[in-house]
């Protein structure tokens, strides 16, 4: 039975498919081994972290002044800000001063 | 009175998906890397797909909405909380909830036996009903022993249709986080990017046996207790429940075992208390 396609079943065949799965995976989550789990994870984040931008900083009389990214316009630094799309990420030093851009 | 039905399967739903979700839903054993992926194409594409009745159009995603996250949804969980076993006693409701989809989607003309295209959508609900239904046993036990345990925290109200879709789960330590089963866990790192601090989580041990682990952003660990060892991925379970720090490329987690990542919690908390 189990070498059909889904559609290729009888409504009987298929029935018993479902009836069978109910009980199972009510029981249990679906057995995706550990291994095959942690490799599907790490795969697909990975695959996500496409675009690095690396920015560089140095603390100026007690302020983070961060440096322009030569890469893509699309994010632009001033000061301790970072201009991101619709986003402005502000960078603060822990007992540090609000650098205004 | 009979209505004309029509349905429309992407093509990108290809004979490859469809043999992997039959087998996946006559033993899920079955399935290699490649075919639990090639699963979760699959039931993204089918939740694309069209079912055309009485003129009007609406994929399977929607009807699932309409048809049984509307309808079941609330009652489940209200007879869930009131379950004093929750790990003993929620298959038999999770199963006895699925076995009303069948009859409702009959009476909506949206299962017919001599149509197996309406068979497609009947199991991507019961997929997703499964997966709702185990992954809010999971987060109702993972809430209670965590109460039990004498953590404070705060967990949003899953009878809120509104709150349950909430960011996250819990909040400890001013950490979000998500309870996941391992199925929902991987399927939102598929669809996005994993947004919360940390996720609880049950990882396979054996072929019957479950541990339960939290993986977590490492600045969130570093708030709790920065301790860790490093791991590759094939060493985790055995490296488990000590903090287990796994990168790949550019991504790192770290993994700890769940009663461990209790107790430093418990920790860090007693000591906020006494400052």
């Amino acid at each position: 039975m189990s070498e059909k396609q889904l559609t290729e079943m009888s409504y009987s065949e298929f029935q018993e498919v479902m009836d069978t799965y109910i009980i199972r995976s009510a029981r249990q989550d679906d057995a995706i081994p550990s291994p095959t789990f942690l490799e599907l994870l790490f795969d697909t984040l990975s695959k996500r972290v496409k675009n690095v931008i690396q920015l560089q900083g140095q603390v100026v009389n007690g302020e983070l002044v961060l440096a322009a990214p030569t890469g893509p316009k699309a994010v632009q630094v001033r000061g301790n800000q970072i201009l991101l799309g619709d986003w402005r990420v502000i960078v603060k030093l822990q007992g540090g001063e609000f650098q205004p851009a | 009175m009979t209505q004309t039905v029509q349905i429309t399967i992407p093509a990108a739903f290809t004979s490859h998906h469809q043999g992997v979700l039959t087998r996946y839903l006559v033993d899920d054993r079955q399935l290699g890397p490649a075919e639990w992926q090639l699963l979760y194409q699959g039931i993204d594409v089918l939740g694309t797909a069209r079912f055309q009745a009485g003129g009007r159009a609406n994929t399977f995603r929607q009807l699932y909405h309409r048809h049984i996250d509307a309808h079941f949804a609330s009652p489940y969980l209200e007879q869930l909380l009131a379950l004093d076993d929750v790990k003993a006693q929620s298959p038999a409701l999770i199963a006895e909830f699925a076995r009303r989809i069948a009859p409702r989607l009959q009476q909506a003309s949206l299962l017919l036996p001599n149509m197996p295209q309406t068979w497609l959508f009947y199991a991507y609900c019961v997929y997703w009903w499964q997966n709702f239904g185990r992954g809010y046993a999971f987060e109702i036990q993972i809430v209670r022993d965590l109460r039990a345990s004498g953590v404070n925290f705060y967990t949003h109200d899953v009878r809120d249709p509104v709150e349950r879709r909430s960011a996250a789960d819990l909040i400890v330590l001013n950490l979000a986080g998500d309870v996941k089963t391992s199925t929902y866990f991987l399927r939102e790192a598929l669809s996005q990017r994993l947004l919360s601090d940390f996720y609880v989580t049950r990882l396979w041990a054996g072929k019957r046996q479950h541990t339960l682990v939290v993986f977590q952003q490492p600045a969130a660990w570093e708030q709790i207790n920065g301790d860790t060892v490093d791991g590759q991925l094939a060493d985790l379970l055995r490296l488990l429940p000590r903090p287990v720090r796994l990168q790949q490329g550019d991504v790192t987690l770290v993994v700890v075992g769940y009663e461990m990542w209790k107790r430093r919690v418990l920790q860090v908390q007693r000591r906020q208390n006494d400052e």
